[in-house]
C-alpha cells in the first residue's frame, strides 16, 4: 500500500475530528488574506488614493477584528490537531505493539527492545508529521489561490513575475528531496544506534561495574554520539538551507517589484497601499512551495518510517500498521476473556516432523528433528552446549522462524504454532524468563480474571510460597524497577507459576533448575505430578530430570542422535552416557 | 529571566567553555545577519519616498538592486550561523550525554534497580536531545530573534522616539505577559514528559518479554494495560497542549495588537505633517519584521518549556551522588588477596537483615565453597565484596583495607566475578569480552580464550572475535554467554575470583571443558566459589555452610568431610547434591 494511502487511511481514525483539523488549519494560512487587504485600505486611506471612502480607524477596527479571528483560529487549530495527532500516534503504536506481543505466525523482533522503541517514538512522529504536512499544504494552497487572485487584478504583469522565483522552490526542492532521505536516514540510524546503546549499557550495568569498565563503555559512547553529530549536523543544515531559500525567494520577490514598479509608482498607478499588499502576500507567498518541498521531503521519510513500522509487523497484511482500533479512551479496556479449552484441543498426541531451524549469524540450529509426545508423558531434551536444546523449544513454539518441518497436535498439522501452542493448550518457561514492572501476582495470573483467585496456588506448585510469605506486601509486591528484584531462582519459579496459572495442557520447560538448587527442583517436580495430570515437555541435564522422563531425547549439533529411556539410552548411546556422568558430577558426590 | 532560563543557561555555558571560537563567529555571522535585516526596509522606505516623491529613476532602480543583494547575503550569513549552531549544539550537548552517562553508571545499584534500561534512554538521550534541539533552535531563533527586536526598537527609537517609545513599552509588556504565562505551563509539559517516559518504558519492558508473553498468551493482557498507559499520555498532553497553545495565542494577539498600535500612532503623525509616508511604511515594515522573532520565540517556548522541563531532570541526576562514597586509597598489591568479613551484618533497605554477624577471614591463596539455599543470602556477601552496597554493620577488608577506603576501579580490578545472570550487549564478540576497553589486544584476549579452551569455538564463529551478538546475546546459549563471563575475568588477572555459581548454567559437557581453566584461574589466587551443588565445592580448601544469613558451618573442607556429625558430611551423605538443610 502507498503511503499516500497508508496516511489516509491513518488520518481518517476520526474522520470528524481531521476534516475539523484540516477546517481550522487552513484557516490559520489562509486568514492574513484579509489582514494584507485591510493593511493596504490603511495605507490608500492615508495617501487618499483609498477605493473606499471608510474611515482610517474604522480599517483599523477591522484590522483588530480581522487578526482576533485568526488568533482564535490558531488555538482550536493547535487543540484540536495535537490532540488527534496523539490519538493516531496511539493508533499505530497500538497496532505494532499487538501484531508483536500477539499476531499470528513467527516474527523476531529486528533489533534490540531499546532500537525497536525508537520505531515506536520517532518513527510513529514522522509518520505522522506528513499528514501534518497536508494540512499546511492545505492552508497555503487555499491563501495561494485567494492572493494571487487579488493580485491579478492589480497588475497580473507584477504577478506573474514574482511568482517565477518562488516556482522555483518547487523545482530546487525537488531535486534535494533524494539527499533529504539520505541524510535524515543516516540520522535516524545514528540516533537508533545511540539510544540502543544506552538501553545495552544500562541492561548489562552490573556487568559494567563489576568489571570496572565505566570509562570505555562511556568512550564508546562518545564515538557513536560522534558519527550522530555528524549526520545530525548535515540533516539539519540541509534543511534549514532549503528552508532559507524560500523564504529568500519571497524577500527577491519584492525586490522584484520595487524594480518593476519604478515608472508606475512614480506615476502613481502602482500606490503605496497596493505596494503593501503585494509585500505583505510575498510574507506568505513562499509558504506554498516551501510546504510543497516539505510535503516532498516528509513522503519520503514518512516512506521510510512506514518501511520500519511495517517491519515489526511481518506477515502483517497490508495497511495493518494503520487499522482503525480501539483504543478505549472513554471507557478502561475491558480485561482480556480467560482463554477456554475446545474439546478437540485436548491434548492426546503432539508430533514434530523433521524441525529444521536456523538462527541467523550463528551456526546454531535444529536439523531435521522428529518427536512425539504423549499424552501424560514427561520427555526429557538433552545434549551439550550448542547442541540447539532452546532452538528445538523455540521453533516448536514458532518463537523462531524454522526453514522446513511440521507440528500436529492429534495428528492435525498446526500451521501457525506461534497461535496455537499458547494456552490453554500450551505454556512455556524460558531459560532466562522476564517478567514485567508490576505485582508478583499480576505476573502469575497476566490479567486472566478467573486465575487471579488461584494465583497461591500456581505459586505453592512453582515452590514460591516461602519466598512470597518474606516479601512485605506477599502477592502484592511490586517488581522490576519500581519494586523488589527477583533473583534468578524466584524469577524462574515465578515463571514457572505464571505457566501453571494457564492450566495449559502442555507444559514447556526449558533448563528450570539452572538457577534451582537440587532440592528445590526436586520439590517442584514431586507437587507437579502429586497435584495434576501434567503433559511435559523439559530441556534439562539434571539426573532428577533424566530419572523422571518417560522419554528422554538425545540432541547433537542439532540433530536427533538418539532417543529412548534412560535404562536403554545408557546401554545404547555414548553421548547420553557422557551426559549422565557429567550430570552426576555436578548433581553431588554419590548422584 | 527566571531560574530555568539561569539554570538552562548554567548548565549551556558549561559545556560551551572549550567552543569559544566557534560561538565567536556564530555571534558575528549572527549579527551580522541581523543588521543586514535591518537595512531592507530603510530601503523600501527611501524608494517608497522617492517615487512618490519623483525622483529620479536610475536612483530608484539603485534602491532597487541593493535591496536584492542585501536579501541574500542575509540568508547566506544565516545559513552560516544555523550550521554553526547545530556544530556547537551538538558538541556541547554530546559531550553532556557522555557526561549523565558515565555519571550514571557510576550510581549505586538501588538507582539501577529503580531505573528500567528503556527510561534511562529517555533520560539520557531524550532529555539532552531536547535540550541540543533547543540550543541550536535558541540561537537561532530566540537570540537571532532577540537581537533583531533590540535592532528594531533602537531604529525606530532613532527615527521617530514617540513611536519608538510606544513599542518598547508594548514588547517589554508583553514579554512579562508571556513569561508569567509560561511558568503555568511547565508542570503541565513535565507532566507530558512524565507520562511519555513512562509509555515507552512500559513498551521496551515488554518488548523485552515478548517471547514469555506470547508462549503464556499473555498478549491480550498486555494490550489491555497498554490502553492504560497510551491514555494517561493522550490525556497529560492535551492538557499541556491546550496551556502551550493558549500561550502561543497570547503571544500572536500580542503582537498583533502592537503592529496595529505602530500603524495607528503612524498614521496619526503622517496626517499631522510629521513624517513621510515612507516612514509610515517603514514602521509598519519593522513590526512586520518583529512577527517573525516574536511568533518564533512564541513558538519555541513550546520547546523553551521542554527544554527548561529537561534541564531540570538532568541538573537532578547530576546532582544524584552515590550514596557510597569512594575511597582513595590504592592499596591492594598485585597477587592472591586477603577477604576478611569483621562481624558484618546486612539488610537492603529497611527490611529483614540477609547476613548477620558473618565473620570469617580468608588467607590469600585459599579457596572457599560456599554452601547454602537459594536466597539464604550467598550472592549478597558477592554484591558487599564489590561494594555494590555497603554492610548495615561490620567491615568487610581486602588485603586488611576497609573495601570503604578503596579506589571502586582498584577494587573491582582485584575482583573477578561471574554471576549467574550474563550480561552481554549488542556487539562484537570482542566487544562483549573486553567491555569496549581498546587497551585489551586480541593478542590478550587469545591468550585469554586458548586458556579457557574456548580457542576453537571462537574460531568457529562466522567472523570470529567480530562475529556480531544481538542484545541479550541472542544467537547465543545461556551456556556460551556463560563461558564468555569466564572469559572476561580470565583477560583481568585479579587477585580474588568469585565464582557465583557460576556453573548452574553451564551443560555438564561444557562445564568439564572449562574445569582445568578454572582450576588455572583460581591457582595463585584466592576463590570464593558460591554453589547448589557439592561438586563445584571439592576444589575448596574450606566450607562454609549459610542458613538463613548466618554462618551455620565452616572449617577446612577434608576436616568437615572427615567428621560425621558436620553439616557438610551430612551433606555429602544426602548426595544427589540435597544442599539445603
Amino acid at each position: 500500500m502507498s503511503v499516500w494511502r497508508l496516511a489516509w487511511r491513518l488520518a481518517c481514525y476520526r474522520p470528524w475530528l481531521f476534516a475539523l483539523s484540516a477546517v481550522l488549519w487552513i484557516g490559520v494560512h489562509a486568514l492574513p488574506v484579509t489582514a494584507g487587504l485591510v493593511v493596504a485600505l490603511a495605507f490608500d486611506a492615508l495617501t487618499g488614493s483609498a477605493p473606499l471612502g471608510l474611515n482610517l480607524w474604522a480599517i483599523l477596527a477591522l484590522l483588530v477584528a480581522a487578526e482576533a479571528i485568526r488568533v482564535a483560529v490558531f488555538f482550536g487549530a493547535v487543540v484540536i490537531w495535537l490532540y488527534y495527532w496523539q490519538v493516531i500516534a496511539a493508533v499505530l503504536r497500538t497496532n505494532m505493539l499487538d501484531w508483536i506481543v500477539r499476531g499470528p505466525g513467527v516474527h523476531p523482533l529486528p533489533g534490540s527492545p531499546g532500537e525497536v522503541v525508537s520505531r515506536f517514538r520517532d518513527d510513529t512522529e514522522s509518520f505522522i508529521q506528513f499528514i501534518d504536512t497536508w494540512l499546511d499544504v492545505a492552508g497555503t494552497a487555499v491563501f495561494t489561490a485567494i492572493a494571487i487572485a487579488i493580485m491579478s487584478t492589480i497588475s497580473p504583469l507584477i504577478t506573474l513575475v514574482v511568482l517565477l522565483p518562488l516556482a522555483a522552490t518547487v523545482a530546487v526542492t525537488r531535486m534535494m528531496t533524494s539527499r533529504i532521505r539520505r541524510y535524515r536516514r543516516a540520522y535516524r540510524e545514528s540516533t537508533a544506534a545511540v539510544t540502543s546503546f544506552i538501553g545495552d549499557a544500562f541492561g548489562a550495568v552490573l556487568a559494567v561495574k563489576v568489571h570496572a569498565a565505566e570509562t570505555p563503555v562511556t568512550r564508546r559512547f562518545v564515538e557513536l554520539g560522534e558519527v550522530r553529530r555528524t549526520a545530525a549536523v548535515r540533516d539539519r543544515v540541509f534543511s534549514e538551507l532549503l528552508l532559507s531559500y524560500s523564504t529568500n525567494a519571497g524577500n527577491i520577490g519584492i525586490g522584484i517589484i520595487l524594480l518593476l514598479s519604478v515608472s508606475s509608482m512614480r506615476s502613481g498607478e502602482f500606490t503605496v497601499g497596493e505596494f503593501a499588499l503585494f509585500a505583505s502576500y510575498l510574507t506568505w507567498l513562499p509558504g506554498l512551495p516551501r510546504w510543497l518541498g516539505w510535503l516532498m521531503a516528509r513522503h519520503r521519510q514518512s516512506g521510510v518510517s512506514a518501511d520500519r513500522m511495517s517491519a515489526l509487523m511481518e506477515g502483517a497484511p497490508a495497511g495493518a500498521i494503520v487499522a482503525h482500533v480501539d483504543l478505549h479512551l472513554d471507557a478502561p479496556a475491558p480485561p482480556p476473556a480467560a482463554p477456554s479449552l475446545a474439546t478437540d484441543d485436548r491434548l492426546e498426541r503432539l508430533t514434530v516432523f523433521g524441525l529444521t531451524a536456523r538462527y541467523p549469524r550463528s551456526r546454531h540450529g535444529i536439523d531435521g528433528v522428529d518427536l512425539a509426545i504423549e499424552r501424560g508423558s514427561f520427555t526429557v531434551i538433552t545434549g551439550r552446549v550448542g547442541a540447539g536444546k532452546t532452538t528445538l523449544l523455540r521453533a516448536l513454539l514458532g518463537l523462531t522462524p524454522t526453514a522446513g518441518g511440521q507440528v500436529a497436535w492429534n495428528g492435525h498439522v498446526v500451521d501457525d504454532p506461534a497461535s496455537f501452542l499458547v494456552p490453554p493448550r500450551c505454556a512455556y518457561t524460558p531459560q532466562a524468563p522476564r517478567l514485567v514492572s508490576e505485582t508478583l501476582g499480576q505476573n502469575v495470573a497476566v490479567g486472566d480474571p478467573v486465575e487471579a483467585m488461584h494465583v497461591g496456588q500456581s505459586v505453592r506448585l512453582a515452590v514460591l510460597e516461602d519466598d512470597v510469605a518474606e516479601m512485605d506486601r506477599g502477592l502484592e509486591t511490586m517488581l522490576g524497577p519500581r519494586g523488589v528484584r527477583l533473583s534468578g531462582g524466584q524469577i524462574q519459579r515465578a515463571a514457572a507459576a505464571r505457566m501453571y496459572a494457564r492450566r495449559p495442557e502442555l507444559l514447556v520447560f526449558d533448563d528450570i533448575s539452572s538457577a534451582l538448587d537440587v532440592e528445590t527442583e526436586r520439590t517442584l517436580w514431586e507437587r507437579l505430578f502429586a497435584e495434576r495430570e501434567a503433559t511435559c515437555l523439559v530441556v534439562s541435564n539434571r539426573r532428577a530430570a533424566y530419572r523422571r522422563a518417560d522419554r528422554i531425547v538425545v540432541l547433537q549439533s542439532g540433530r536427533v542422535i538418539a532417543s529412548g529411556t534412560l535404562e536403554q539410552l545408557l546401554r545404547d548411546c555414548e553421548e547420553m552416557r557422557v551426559l549422565w556422568e557429567q550430570a552426576g558430577e555436578s548433581d553431588g558426590a554419590n548422584g | 529571566m527566571d531560574t530555568s532560563l539561569r539554570r538552562s543557561a548554567a548548565t549551556l555555558a558549561t559545556y560551551l567553555a572549550g567552543l569559544r571560537v566557534r560561538v565567536a563567529v556564530l555571534g558575528t555571522l549572527l549579527i551580522g545577519g541581523t543588521l543586514l535585516q535591518l537595512t531592507g526596509p530603510q530601503l523600501l522606505r527611501l524608494f517608497i519616498d522617492d517615487a512618490v516623491g519623483g525622483a529620479p529613476a536610475q536612483r530608484l532602480y539603485v534602491f532597487a538592486g541593493l535591496f536584492i543583494a542585501a536579501t541574500v547575503v542575509t540568508q547566506i550569513a544565516l545559513v552560516g550561523a544555523a550550521y554553526l549552531s547545530e556544530q556547537v549544539g551538538w558538541t556541547a550537548t554530546n559531550r553532556l550525554r557522555a557526561d549523565l552517562l558515565a555519571h550514571c553508571l557510576r550510581l549505586d545499584l538501588p538507582f539501577h534497580n529503580a531505573h528500567s534500561p528503556g527510561g534511562m534512554i529517555e533520560r539520557v538521550d531524550g532529555d539532552v536531545t531536547a535540550l541540543s534541539d533547543f540550543f541550536s533552535q535558541f540561537v537561532l531563533r530566540i537570540l537571532g530573534g532577540l537581537l533583531l527586536l533590540t535592532g528594531v526598537l533602537a531604529l525606530l527609537m532613532y527615527e521617530e522616539w514617540r513611536v519608538g517609545l510606544a513599542l518598547t513599552a508594548f514588547v517589554v509588556f508583553a514579554m512579562v505577559v508571556i513569561s508569567r504565562a509560561r511558568a503555568y505551563a511547565v508542570p503541565a509539559v513535565n507532566a507530558e514528559r512524565d507520562a511519555s517516559a513512562e509509555l515507552y518504558g512500559f513498551i521496551e519492558e515488554r518488548l523485552g518479554a515478548v517471547d514469555d508473553i506470547r508462549a503464556n498468551g499473555a498478549g491480550a493482557y498486555v494490550m489491555q494495560r497498554s490502553f492504560g498507559v497510551a491514555g494517561h499520555l493522550i490525556r497529560t498532553a492535551r492538557r499541556a497542549q491546550i496551556l502551550s497553545g493558549g500561550l502561543w495565542s497570547l503571544a500572536t494577539g500580542l503582537f498583533t495588537f502592537s503592529y496595529v498600535l505602530v500603524l495607528a500612532l503612524g498614521a496619526l503623525l503622517y496626517q499631522r505633517g510629521e513624517v513621510t509616508i515612507g516612514a509610515v511604511y517603514l514602521f509598519f515594515q519593522y513590526t512586520q519584521i518583529l512577527r517573525r522573532p516574536l511568533e518564533q520565540i512564541a513558538d519555541q517556548l513550546k520547546e523553551f518549556q521542554r527544554a527548561a522541563a529537561a534541564v531540570g531532570r538532568v541538573n537532578e541526576l547530576l546532582a544524584l551522588e552515590p550514596i557510597l562514597h569512594e575511597g582513595t586509597r590504592d592499596g591492594a598489591v598485585d597477587g592472591a588477596a586477603a577477604v576478611e568479613f569483621d562481624h558484618v551484618s546486612f539488610a537492603y533497605d529497611a527490611r529483614e537483615p540477609v547476613l548477620r554477624d558473618i565473620d570469617f577471614t580468608l588467607a590469600p591463596g585459599s579457596v572457599v565453597g560456599v554452601l547454602g539455599r537459594t536466597g539464604g543470602g550467598k550472592t549478597t556477601l558477592t554484591r558487599l565484596l564489590l561494594r555494590l552496597y555497603d554492610p548495615t554493620e561490620g567491615v568487610v577488608r581486602l588485603d586488611g583495607v576497609d573495601l570503604r577506603a578503596l579506589r571502586a576501579a582498584e577494587l573491582r580490578r582485584r575482583i573477578g566475578v561471574v554471576t549467574q545472570d550474563v550480561q552481554l550487549v549488542a556487539g562484537s564478540v570482542r566487544d562483549n569480552l573486553t567491555l569496549f576497553d581498546p587497551a585489551i589486544t586480541d593478542a590478550r584476549i587469545g591468550d585469554a580464550i586458548d586458556g579457557l579452551g574456548l580457542g576453537d569455538w571462537v574460531r568457529s564463529l562466522p567472523d570470529g572475535l567480530d562475529t556480531m551478538l544481538a542484545a541479550g546475546g541472542a544467537g547465543l546459549s545461556a551456556g556460551e554467554g556463560q563461558l564468555l563471563a569466564f572469559a572476561r575475568i580470565f583477560l583481568r588477572d585479579p587477585g580474588l575470583v568469585i565464582l557465583d555459581e557460576a556453573s548452574s548454567r553451564l551443560d555438564p559437557a561444557t562445564e568439564h571443558l572449562i574445569e582445568r581453566a578454572v582450576d588455572r584461574l583460581l591457582t595463585g589466587r584466592t576463590g570464593i566459589v558460591i554453589a547448589h551443588r557439592l561438586h563445584t565445592v571439592e576444589r575448596a580448601d574450606v566450607v562454609m555452610v549459610i542458613e538463613h544469613g548466618r554462618i551455620a558451618e565452616c572449617g577446612e573442607r577434608t576436616a568437615l568431610a572427615g567428621d560425621a556429625s558436620s553439616r557438610y558430611a551430612g551433606l555429602l551423605r544426602a548426595g544427589a547434591g540435597a544442599v539445603a538443610v
